[in-house]
C-alpha cells in the first residue's frame, strides 16, 4: 500500500531513536488522556449501590438516585464519606480520583494548596487539583493542535494546489488575495470575534485555521508548480488522463512529502499559539482546563511555585518531544540520503 | 616493451555502505597507464569505472564508501597511502580530471577567469598567470578569449565549458588526465571536436590519458591500450590492434556487436540478453555467466586474468590455455 | 494515408528580459516545420540537442504550445489553439519520453502505472484489467510478478519497457519515440529496438523516432528528416541519405560519427551551433559550412524537391 520510497523513509525513522521514543511517548500519552475522564476523575469509574451497579464517569446520575435530595448531580464526594454508603456500596475511582473542574474548598488550608498525597501537584488558587488540569488541557491542547493541522491542510492543499495547477491568473489573483489576507492582525481579529460571538473550543479553531493554512499553501503551490512539469504528468497527459485526475492521483500525493515534514511543527505551533492566547485571558474560556490559564495563575502565584513549575515543565517536554519527532522526520525525508551507486 | 608504467593500478578494491548493507563496487581492478598513452576503461553504467577513477584520486565521498584493498602507484609512490596535504600536491598538478557534466563541475557563482586562477593559488607556478590563462584558451579552442574569460558558466554552451575545464585540468602540465566520460553530455560534432583536442594534447605535451567512457567507438578511434570493465572487474585487457581485430571475452564481443555498424547497409542489432546485475548481487564467480552465450560448468569458479598471446589478457575460462 | 502531418509549424518560446519582464527576443525552437509520417512508417528525425526535434514531436501533439503552422492527426485538422483539441486522438497517438526514471511517476506501482490508461480508455473493464496487464508485462519482455512493484525497483531499461507497455496497451496507430535509448546502456538500446520493432511488426505502429544517434537511424527508419536550428534541412529516404547526402551538414554530421574503423577518423566540423534566439541571416547553417557562398548569406533557402528527397541549400551535392 505504502511504495517502497514510504517505507524505506519510516524505516529511517525508526533508526533516529530520539524521535521515534518521542514519537512513542506523545502518542501513548495522547491516547491516554484521550480517556481523561478515565484517568482523573472526581467521578467514580464504577458505583455499587443497593445491588445496582452504577457508571458515574459515564452517565448522569441525579444525588435523588442514591438517597439525596436534590435533582442536580449526585456529590459523590459527600456519598463517599456518607458512613451507611461505605458499609453498603462500593466505589471505584480513577488512579487520580480529582477532577479538573471542582473545587476543593473545604480543605484545611487556603488555596493554592501545595502538593501533597492526595494532590499530587497541589491545586491552583481556586483550590482545583492541578494535576487532574494538566491532563485535561493535555487533550485540549493536542486535539486543537491536530485539528488545527488538520484543517489548515485541507485549505492549504487545497488553495495551494489550485494555483500551482491552473498558474497563470488564478495563480496571481489568488496570490494577491492571500497576500492581504496575511496582513490582517490575528491577535486582534480573536479578540474582536471573541468578544463578538463568545469564545469557545471550535470558534477559536476556525480562526487560527483561517490564518494558518496560508503557510501551508505556498508550499504546495510551490511543490504543484514542480511537479506539473515533471515527465511523468506529461505522460499522464499524452495518455489522454483528464486534468482532475491528473490533479489527484498523479500530482498530490507526491506533493503531500513536505506536508509530512511540517506536521509536527504545526501542532509545536498549536499548542504554543494556545497556550498564548489562554495566557492573555483571550483564548479558551473559563473553567476550561487550560496550560495558559494555569500558566497565568502560576505567575500570578508565584509563592505557589509548583503551580508555575508543573505547567512549564509539561508544557517544555510535549514540545520537546513533539521537536525531536519533527527533527526526526524532516532527517528522515532528506532528499541526500536516498543515494545511488552510480 | 620495456617502459615503466607512469600510473600501476593493483587490485584496487572499494566498497560502498547503502541502506541494505556494504557492497562491493570494484572487485581487485589492476592496470597500467603508460607515459604519452591514452588508455581507455570502457564500461556501462554501474560497472564501477568511475568509481575506479575517483578512488584513484581518493575523491570518493566519505562517510559511505572505503577503499578496503589496493595500491596505486604514481611516479613511484602509492597514491591511495599519502597524506591529504601531500595528496593535494597531486591532484591538480601531476594527476588532473576532467567530468562528465561540464556545467555541473564549474562553480556557477565565479566567471572562467576566477576559476583558473584559482587554481594558481594551490600550486607553484612562473611566469605571467594572466597570460598563460589566455594563452591555454587559445590552445584549447575556447573561442574568443579574451573577451569569454569574463564570462560566467550559464553564458557557454556545454562544448565551451568542457574546453575550459580540459583548460584548467592543463594549468599545470600534468603527465596524466582522469577523463570521465568527457563528451558524454555533448553533441557528436562536438565530441569528435574535443576529442582531437584531447588527442592532440596527447602529442604536444606527452601528457597521458586515462579515457573513460562506454562508447566503443570512442576507443577505437582514439585509443592505444584498453580494458573493458563489467560488474566491478576487468574482464579483458588488451592493445587496440589486437583488440579490434581479435576481442576475446564474450561480454567484450556482445558489446561490439550491439554497436550498429554504420558501414552496414541496413545495420542489425543484436542485443545482449539479460542485464547487468547490481552490486548486492554481485557473484563470486563468473558475473557475466547468467548472459553469456558459451557459459559451461567451470563458470561458478571466479576467472583470472589469463594471458593471451602479447598484450592481450582475458578473465575467461574459454581462454584458460591450462586447462585446455 | 498520412498519420501524422505538420505543415510549416512553429514552436517560439518567448524571451522575458528587463524590469517589466517585456519579451525581448523569441526562441524559434520549431521553424516552419513540414514532415508527414504514413501508416506503418518508421520516420526519424534527427539532429543534434537543441535543434528542436524533441519540441517537434510534442507540438505535434500537442504537448508543447504551437505558435502557428497546422498540424493533422489522421487527416483532421487540428485547431492548434485549443489545447483540448487533441484529445480525442490521444488513443491512436502516443509518446515515449527520453528519461527512464521520471516519466513514471514513483509513488504508483506498475499495476496502477499501466491500468490507468486502459481504464481511461476502456480497453479493460476493472475486471478484466489485471489479465489485461500480465499480458502487456509478458509482451515487453517483464514478468507478470512485477505487477506490484514501484518503478524506482527497476533499472533504466526495464522501465523503458514498462512505459512502452503503457503506451502500447491502448492500441496507438503512432508512437513518438522521443530519444528513448538514449539514457540508457548500449547493450540495451539494442534490446529495446529490438522490441520496438517487433511490437511495430505485430501492431503495425508507425514510429516518430526522434534521436541522436544517427547508426540507430540507419537500422531502423524508412525516412529521415535531419533537423538543425529549428529548421528541416534535408529529408530522404534512409538509404539515400547515407549514401548521397545532398546537405553539407548531413554530410559533416555523417563525417563527425566515430566508429571502429580506424582508418575513417571522424573530421571535425568547425565552430558552434549559434545561438538559437539571434538567427544569422541567409542559411542558418551558413557560419559552419565549408562551402558556403555569397548567395547563402541572402536568405534561408527553401527546402526543395531534389533526387529523392528533399534539401535547404542553395548548392547541394
Amino acid at each position: 500500500m505504502f511504495s517502497e520510497l514510504t517505507r524505506d523513509r519510516f524505516r529511517r525513522f525508526k533508526k533516529i531513536k530520539r524521535a521515534y521514543y518521542s514519537l512513542w511517548i506523545l502518542g501513548v500519552a495522547f491516547a491516554i488522556s484521550l480517556f481523561s475522564e478515565f484517568v482523573a476523575n472526581d467521578k467514580p469509574l464504577y458505583l455499587r449501590y443497593q445491588g445496582r451497579s452504577y457508571f458515574p464517569a459515564l452517565f448522569f446520575y441525579s444525588g435523588q438516585t442514591f438517597g439525596g435530595r436534590y435533582k442536580t448531580e449526585a456529590d459523590y464526594l459527600a456519598l463517599k464519606r456518607n458512613e451507611e454508603f461505605q458499609k453498603k456500596g462500593i466505589m471505584i475511582f480513577p488512579i487520580i480520583p480529582h477532577g479538573p473542574l471542582h473545587s476543593y474548598l473545604d480543605m484545611e488550608d487556603n488555596p493554592p494548596h501545595p502538593p501533597s498525597g492526595t494532590h499530587w501537584l497541589g491545586t491552583d488558587s481556586v483550590a482545583r487539583d492541578v494535576l487532574a488540569r494538566l491532563i485535561y488541557g493535555f487533550r485540549i491542547c493536542m486535539v486543537f493542535s491536530l485539528l488545527l493541522m488538520l484543517m489548515g491542510a485541507i485549505l492549504g492543499i487545497v488553495i495551494g494546489g489550485i494555483q500551482g495547477y491552473l498558474g497563470g491568473t488564478v495563480d496571481i489573483v489568488v496570490q494577491r488575495l492571500i497576500e492581504i489576507w496575511s496582513s490582517l492582525p490575528f491577535l486582534y481579529v480573536v479578540i474582536l470575534v471573541g468578544s463578538v460571538y463568545g469564545r469557545s473550543f471550535i470558534l477559536l479553531l476556525l480562526i487560527m485555521a483561517i490564518f494558518q493554512w496560508i503557510g501551508l499553501s505556498y508550499y504546495m503551490r510551490g511543490e504543484f508548480y514542480r511537479i506539473k512539469n515533471m515527465t511523468y504528468v506529461k505522460a499522464a497527459k499524452a495518455l489522454g488522463i483528464g486534468p482532475v485526475r491528473i490533479f489527484f492521483r498523479q500530482i498530490l500525493p507526491n506533493a503531500l512529502t513536505p506536508l509530512i515534514t511540517i506536521m509536527p511543527f504545526t501542532v509545536v505551533l498549536g499548542i504554543t499559539a494556545l497556550t498564548a492566547l489562554d495566557f492573555l485571558g483571550f483564548g479558551l474560556p473559563p473553567p476550561a482546563p487550560s496550560w495558559g490559564e494555569l500558566l497565568g495563575q502560576g505567575l500570578k502565584s508565584l509563592y505557589a511555585p509548583w503551580i508555575a513549575i508543573s505547567t512549564v515543565s509539561a508544557l517544555f517536554t510535549t514540545l520537546l518531544l513533539a521537536t525531536f519527532t519533527g527533527e526526526g522526520v524532516r532527517e528522515a525525508f532528506d532528499p541526500k540520503s536516498e543515494y545511488r551507486i552510480e | 616493451m620495456n617502459r615503466e608504467p607512469l600510473l600501476e593500478v593493483e587490485d584496487l578494491t572499494v566498497c560502498f555502505d547503502t541502506d541494505e548493507g556494504t557492497v562491493e563496487v570494484t572487485d581487485k581492478v589492476s592496470f597500467e597507464i603508460f607515459p604519452g598513452e591514452i588508455f581507455g576503461l570502457v564500461g556501462e553504467s554501474g560497472c564501477g569505472k568511475t568509481v575506479t577513477a575517483l578512488a584513484l584520486l581518493k575523491l570518493l565521498p566519505k562517510p559511505g564508501s572505503r577503499i578496503i584493498s589496493g595500491r596505486s602507484f604514481f611516479d613511484g609512490k602509492d597514491i591511495l597511502s599519502l597524506s591529504s596535504e601531500e595528496l593535494r600536491h597531486v591532484r591538480g598538478k601531476d594527476i588532473s580530471m576532467i567530468f562528465q557534466e561540464p556545467a555541473a563541475a564549474l562553480n556557477p557563482l565565479l566567471t572562467v577567469r576566477s576559476q583558473l586562477m584559482e587554481c594558481f593559488e594551490y600550486h607553484e607556478s612562473h611566469g605571467n598567470k594572466e597570460e598563460m590563462v589566455l594563452d591555454l584558451l587559445h590552445r584549447v579552442g575556447f573561442p574568443d578569449p579574451e573577451r569569454n574569460v569574463s564570462s560566467f558558466p550559464h553564458e557557454l554552451s556545454g562544448g565551451m565549458l568542457q574546453r575550459v575545464m580540459i583548460a584548467m585540468a592543463l594549468l599545470m602540465q600534468p603527465t596524466l588526465i582522469i577523463a570521465d566520460e568527457p563528451t558524454t553530455a555533448l553533441d557528436v560534432t562536438v565530441q569528435a571536436q574535443i576529442l582531437e583536442l584531447l588527442v592532440e594534447m596527447q602529442r604536444e605535451m606527452g601528457t597521458s590519458i586515462l579515457l573513460i567512457t562506454h562508447n566503443l567507438s570512442l576507443i577505437a578511434q582514439y585509443a592505444n591500450r584498453l580494458a573493458v570493465m563489467y560488474a566491478g572487474r576487468i574482464v579483458e585487457k588488451s592493445d587496440l590492434e589486437s583488440f579490434l581485430s581479435n576481442c576475446l571475452h564474450p561480454y567484450t564481443h556482445g558489446l561490439l556487436e550491439a554497436l550498429p555498424d554504420l558501414r552496414a547497409e541496413r545495420p542489425e542489432l543484436h542485443p545482449i540478453q539479460g542485464q547487468v546485475p547490481q552490486p548486492k548481487d554481485y557473484e563470486e564467480g563468473c558475473r557475466f555467466r547468467e548472459r553469456c552465450k558459451y557459459a559451461f560448468e567451470r563458470c561458478i569458479e571466479k576467472p583470472d586474468l589469463f594471458v593471451h598471446g602479447d598484450g592481450q589478457e582475458v578473465a575467461c575460462f574459454l581462454h584458460d590455455k591450462e586447462a585446455q | 494515408m498520412n498519420l501524422l502531418e505538420t505543415k510549416r509549424l512553429n514552436a517560439f518560446f518567448p524571451v522575458r528580459g528587463g524590469i517589466l519582464h517585456k519579451v525581448t527576443a523569441y526562441v524559434k525552437a520549431v521553424n516552419d516545420v513540414t514532415l508527414k509520417v504514413g501508416e506503418g512508417e518508421i520516420v526519424s528525425i534527427v539532429g543534434e540537442s537543441g535543434c528542436g526535434k524533441s519540441t517537434l514531436g510534442l507540438s505535434a501533439l500537442g504537448l508543447v504550445p504551437v505558435t502557428s503552422g497546422e498540424v493533422f492527426l489522421a487527416n483532421n485538422p487540428i485547431d492548434t489553439r485549443r489545447p483540448g483539441s487533441w484529445k480525442p486522438f490521444r488513443k491512436d497517438f502516443q509518446i515515449i519520453f527520453q528519461d527512464p526514471f521520471t516519466s513514471l511517476n514513483p509513488r504508483h506501482t506498475v499495476y496502477r502505472i499501466l491500468s490507468e490508461p486502459l481504464l481511461v480508455h476502456k480497453v479493460f473493464t476493472k475486471k478484466t484489467v489485471k489479465d489485461g496487464i500480465a499480458n502487456l508485462l509478458e509482451q515487453v519482455g517483464l514478468s507478470p510478478d512485477y505487477m506490484q512493484r514501484f518503478p524506482h525497483a527497476f533499472s533504466g531499461g526495464q522501465r523503458q519497457r514498462l512505459a512502452i507497455a503503457r503506451s502500447i496497451g491502448i492500441r496507438p496507430k503512432l508512437i513518438v519515440c522521443d530519444e528513448v535509448v538514449s539514457a540508457v546502456d548500449v547493450s540495451v538500446q539494442a534490446q529495446i529496438i529490438q522490441l520496438l520493432m517487433d511490437l511495430r511488426k505485430e501492431m503495425g505502429l508507425a514510429l516518430l523516432f526522434i534521436t541522436h544517434d544517427l547508426s540507430l537511424v540507419k537500422a531502423i527508419s524508412d525516412r529521415v528528416y535531419v533537423m538543425y536550428l529549428g529548421k528541416i534541412l534535408e529529408s530522404e529516404p534512409t538509404q539515400d541519405l547515407f549514401k548521397n547526402p545532398q546537405h553539407p551538414y548531413t554530410e559533416a554530421l555523417l563525417n563527425s560519427i566515430p566508429t571502429l574503423d580506424r582508418s575513417r577518423r571522424p573530421q571535425i566540423l568547425k565552430g558552434e551551433v549559434p545561438s538559437p534566439v539571434n538567427l544569422p541571416t541567409g542559411c542558418i547553417f551558413r557560419g559552419r559550412c565549408s562551402y558556403a557562398q555569397e548567395r547563402c548569406g541572402e536568405r534561408h533557402p527553401d527546402l526543395l524537391r531534389r533526387n529523392n528527397g528533399l534539401v535547404a541549400c542553395y548548392f547541394p551535392f
